[in-house]
């Protein structure tokens, strides 16, 4: 039925091929006519007749117009008919077409496959990393502010300084801090006691991020006035399902937190993470007679609308040069740096990173689509009888090109089906393998964005594919083809082909050189020597409740003294000690020291420091290169309260910064810019990075812990074996001097520094993933092209034989084939890869992006592995049989 | 536009092309002579809204043209019902039968 419907529009569309206008104009006039002799048959009078006959239809032209709209839209109807009743012939030939090929079809979809699930892969990270809003409203306009020191870092900033800059600027809603260190807080509600992690923030925090409590609300300005002292939070989502059942009621409750009394005054929305995941936001009350040289407040704005971010800057840079001259002692040269925060989360480095990785899958897709074509047109030629014969019944050529490319799209089709699965199986393992390499990359899903981009993706695909083969087979003279009955390869059909191979050769070349470079700079990551020796060392942090162990107070100094006694006796420990930097984990807390008697600023050397004991050099096996390491006389000293004079060990390169030609021991220094505290250098060690382990390690100062008690540390643990072994132990340690806290996290140190390269590793793995699969699919599309020239050249191969020509002879004549291709394959690759290169270079260390031992190596690979894969079908020819080839004619 | 003397119902005029197009293939005036002589010219086809009605059905496919010599010896589009039309014809055959016999039993009470 609908075959004949389909005919029979088809032969009306051939006889009769008016347009609308012409069909309503004629049928009316038709009509108008006819009606007309029928009055006048009734003896009505000529042009009385015409009248009356034109009167009955109204106004004619509104009846004309009304029609023809409506056949527009039956034509429009019969031809999306037409269109999707070729398309089902189309698919269901397609569909008979691979059931008669189905290791074929099988081939060519798992191909496609990879290449489009690699594709959903990367742009799913691509999705969640880069693309995807971050969970603020209008987050271009939200900003994260640090101060300058003179010699330009990016320093946290003094709480007076937040005040001056939240009353004086012009260019921001509000601006909100958070103030570390993040206190940590018991709950004893009667329950399980739990510690809660707890973030200071300012009232402003809230309305900055734009982000609202679900229930109840948030901090008033009352509530964050300093000498209020308000025992409110606002807790979030995760804690109020957790512990209170999402009880509404909670909120005005009071509860017990290490001891005092709290109220719950709101509950934050699902997804917003307070910073760090801490639990519970307790209000900030910026102190403005605290000291403008202590800087630990990490701040936030909301720019004003309309207001830029150079304006905001200009603006800034302006409050900050006015508290520069009023306050000169602590902030003078002191300036701001800002950034958007999708720059500041997402950053360039990880833009980089994407936009590689994305363009890495698509050059192997497109490395898949011509190899796909390739199959496409061998394929083809043993079908060029069948075209023939389409053609001979009247389709005409773009008929069979569409026809084909149906065919190749609904191949892709295929692969996207089995490329997603193949997605959705890999996502998850790629988020547990590296849930840090990339922030946001944990939120990795497959979700209708990424579907979408991958049915696009492999549409444009199967028509990459379908194309060239489609026009190559189309364009050849099919009723010849038909009258010779059997295939008759043409020039043009073979050049396609070798094009092709050369194409994907070049491609997998790039691909490779990519890895390649990946692969050397990654091994120059990790030959970088950390300064100290990580293997079989366990590293446990721990935070102490700020009301049981104040900051700088001798409860915490004892508190660690007597944990790492402990430590240091249990069985399987070499040695403990503790730093207040978790190795590439925690934060990074920076100062400036200068030689004691120093006048000028610019004396000041900026200084990375940290409080730790003697054990933790021991432990992390950092050289002492003068003097000693910390010991109790220090202690003796006093706590650093009421200090004026401590002891420090500094590194050698900030000894040879400040006494270049002279012993450092026993010298004298000036503690930052306020000249408050003199500090004697007693030892000079060995410089580490513990912050980033592609940079130069910093300047480094030690402060001895039992001068400088340091609430939160980490405890650096030195085993005999693996360093998982005595974690019991160490939690045991902890226990037995205050059974109340919580366990600490703990991981290895190898741990810590493998992770400080996951970014780089991810990004080596993929890439070196991808171009393996590169160089397999052209290794293929090369054995293909091979094995093609050989059946196709048997005849010719036969006849030479029987001329007396030797096997070995003919496998050279079919080898000196395949060299040409992978030459000028391996040629064009190497060129492209010499323009794209550069796009890796930020992410290179120390590696140039036309490194030419890896450039040699890759060349060589390629070449040798596709002529590996040529030699295979090659031989075949020495194995020709002259009788069987020549009886074959 | 002088004897309108019925003016038809709502939807009837499909129908009624349907019926008339039951016999056979028919022009535009065809159909409209059909239904003019079959009830004796109480029902008068208004073109103004007989045309417009046909495109309709052939874009829903009840009927489907072609052109022909008409017996002017010109080209006319003819008219014929389909398998879709025809099913269209029973069941608004029914639904008046259905429709007449409820207003009957209200304006002629036995």
């Amino acid at each position: 039925m609908q075959s004949k419907d389909r005919f029979r529009n088809h032969l009306r569309s051939l006889l009769w091929k008016t347009s609308v206008h012409e069909e309503v104009e004629s049928e009316l006039s038709f009509h108008v006519e006819m009606r007309t002799r029928e009055l006048i048959g009734r003896g009505v009078d000529p042009k009385e007749a015409r009248a009356r006959a034109l009167g009955r239809f109204g106004n004619i032209n509104a009846v004309n117009r009304q029609c023809r709209r409506i056949a527009k839209g039956r034509d429009l109807k019969m031809r999306i008919k037409d269109w999707l009743d070729e398309l089902r012939q189309d698919i269901v030939f397609a569909t008979r077409q691979m059931r008669k090929a189905p290791a074929w079809t099988l081939i060519v979809v798992a191909i496609l496959a990879v290449g489009i699930a690699a594709n959903a892969v990367v742009f799913s990270i691509v999705n969640a990393v880069v693309l995807r809003p971050l969970p603020f409203p209008e987050p271009d306009r939200l900003v994260r502010v640090w101060e300058t020191t003179p010699q330009g870092d990016r320093f946290s900033v003094s709480a007076p300084n937040f005040i001056d800059w939240r009353q004086q600027n012009r260019s921001f809603t509000d601006l909100a801090a958070i103030s570390y260190p993040f206190p940590m807080l018991t709950l004893l509600d009667g329950g399980e006691p739990e510690h809660l992690g707890g973030l200071p923030c300012t009232d402003s925090l809230f309305t900055v991020l734009g982000v609202a409590p679900l229930l109840g609300r948030a901090f008033s300005p009352e509530e964050t006035r300093y000498g209020n002292g308000a025992r409110v939070l606002v807790m979030s989502y995760g804690l109020w399902r957790r512990r209170f059942a999402s009880d509404p009621a909670v909120i005005g409750k009071t509860l017990n937190l290490s001891g005092e009394s709290w109220t719950v005054i709101g509950v934050m929305p699902e997804g917003f993470e307070f910073f760090g995941n801490q639990d519970i936001g307790i209000p900030f009350a910026p102190n403005p007679d605290f000291s403008r040289g202590d800087h630990r407040l990490e701040t936030f704005g909301r720019l004003k609308p309309g207001v830029s971010l150079e304006q905001a800057y200009g603006d800034m840079s302006a409050v900050a040069k006015r508290l520069g001259e009023e306050y000169p002692d602590s902030n003078q040269g002191y300036g701001v740096t800002m950034l958007t925060f999708p720059e500041w989360i997402i950053g360039p480095e990880v833009r980089q990173i994407a936009l590689v990785l994305q363009i890495a899958v698509a050059l192997m897709l497109l490395l898949a689509c011509a190899n796909v074509s390739n199959l496409l047109i061998a394929r083809a030629t043993s079908r060029q009888k069948e075209m023939g014969l389409r053609a001979a019944l009247g389709a005409g050529q773009s008929r069979i090109v569409r026809q084909l490319l149906t065919e190749s799209v609904f191949l892709a089709l295929l692969g996207t089906a089995a490329g997603l699965l193949l997605a959705y199986w890999a996502v998850p393992i790629l988020r547990s393998l590296s849930p840090d390499a990339l922030p946001r990359l944990d939120e990795t899903t497959i979700d209708t964005n990424v579907v979408i981009f991958t049915v696009v993706v492999s549409i444009v695909a199967g028509v990459l594919s379908g194309i060239a083969p489609a026009l190559q087979i189309s364009r050849r003279d099919l009723f010849l083809t038909l009258r010779e009955g059997h295939h008759v390869p043409t020039g043009g059909a073979r050049r396609l082909r070798d094009a092709l191979v050369v194409f994907e050769l070049a491609l997998a070349l790039m691909l490779l050189v990519g890895a390649g470079l990946l692969v050397a700079s990654f091994r120059q990551l990790n030959t970088i020597d950390p300064g100290y020796n990580p293997q079989n060392v366990l590293a446990a942090s721990l935070t102490l409740p700020e009301n049981k162990y104040p900051e700088l107070s001798t409860e915490a100094a004892q508190f660690y003294r007597q944990v790492l006694e402990n430590m240091e006796t249990a069985p399987g420990v070499h040695s403990a000690g503790i730093t207040m930097v978790n190795p590439f984990r925690g934060p990074r807390p920076a100062n400036q020291v200068a030689p004691e008697g120093a006048i000028d600023d610019s004396e000041f050397v900026p200084v990375q420091w940290r409080s730790v004991t003697a054990g933790f050099f021991r432990a992390l096996q950092i050289p002492l290169l003068k003097g000693r390491l910390f010991d109790e006389t220090d202690r003796a000293r006093g706590a650093a309260t009421q200090m004026t004079e401590a002891v420090a060990i500094i590194s050698a390169r900030l000894a040879q910064r400040l006494w270049p030609d002279e012993n450092p021991i026993d010298k004298r220094l000036h503690w930052n810019q306020l000249k408050g505290l003199v500090v004697t250098v007693v030892g000079v060690v060995g410089d580490i990075r513990d912050t980033r382990l592609e940079a130069e390690p910093p300047p480094m100062f030690y402060f001895f812990h039992g001068q400088i008690p340091w609430p939160h540390m980490t405890f650096v643990v030195k085993t005999e074996g693996d360093p998982a072994t005595v974690s019991a132990a160490v939690r045991q340690a902890i226990w037995d001097v205050d059974k109340t806290l919580p366990a600490p996290t703990m991981g290895s140190l190898e741990q810590n520094l493998s992770d400080a390269v996951a970014g780089s590793r991810l990004n080596t793995q993929l890439l070196s993933l991808f171009a393996v699969i590169a160089l397999l699919v052209a290794s293929m599309g090369i054995y293909g092209i091979i094995s093609y020239s050989v059946e196709r050249r048997s005849h010719e191969i036969g006849v030479r034989i029987a001329m007396g020509a030797g096997p070995r002879h003919m496998v050279h004549l079919i080898l000196k084939h395949a060299a040409l291709l992978i030459a000028s394959g391996t040629a064009l690759g190497a060129l492209g890869a010499f323009g794209v290169t550069r796009f890796l270079r930020s992410l290179l260390y120390e590696t140039s992006p036309t490194h030419g031992a890896t450039f040699v190596t890759v060349v060589l690979v390629l070449a040798g592995v596709s002529f590996l894969a040529s030699y295979f079908p090659a031989s075949r020819a020495a194995r020709v049989d002259p009788v069987v080839t020549l009886r074959m004619e | 536009m002088a004897k309108r003397s019925n003016a038809l119902l709502h939807g009837t005029l499909d129908a009624l092309v349907l019926k008339a197009l039951s016999h056979g293939r028919r022009h535009g005036y065809g159909i409209a002579r059909w239904i003019e002589e079959t009830t004796n010219e109480v029902v008068q086809v208004e073109e103004g809204s007989l045309y417009p009605a046909l495109y309709r059905m052939e874009r829903r496919e009840w009927i489907e043209a072609e052109w022909d010599v008409s017996e002017l010896n010109r080209k006319a589009k003819f008219y014929r019902l389909t398998r879709r039309g025809l099913q269209q014809l029973n069941a608004e055959t029914e639904r008046w039968a259905a429709f007449s016999a409820a207003v009957s039993k209200v304006l002629l009470p036995a």
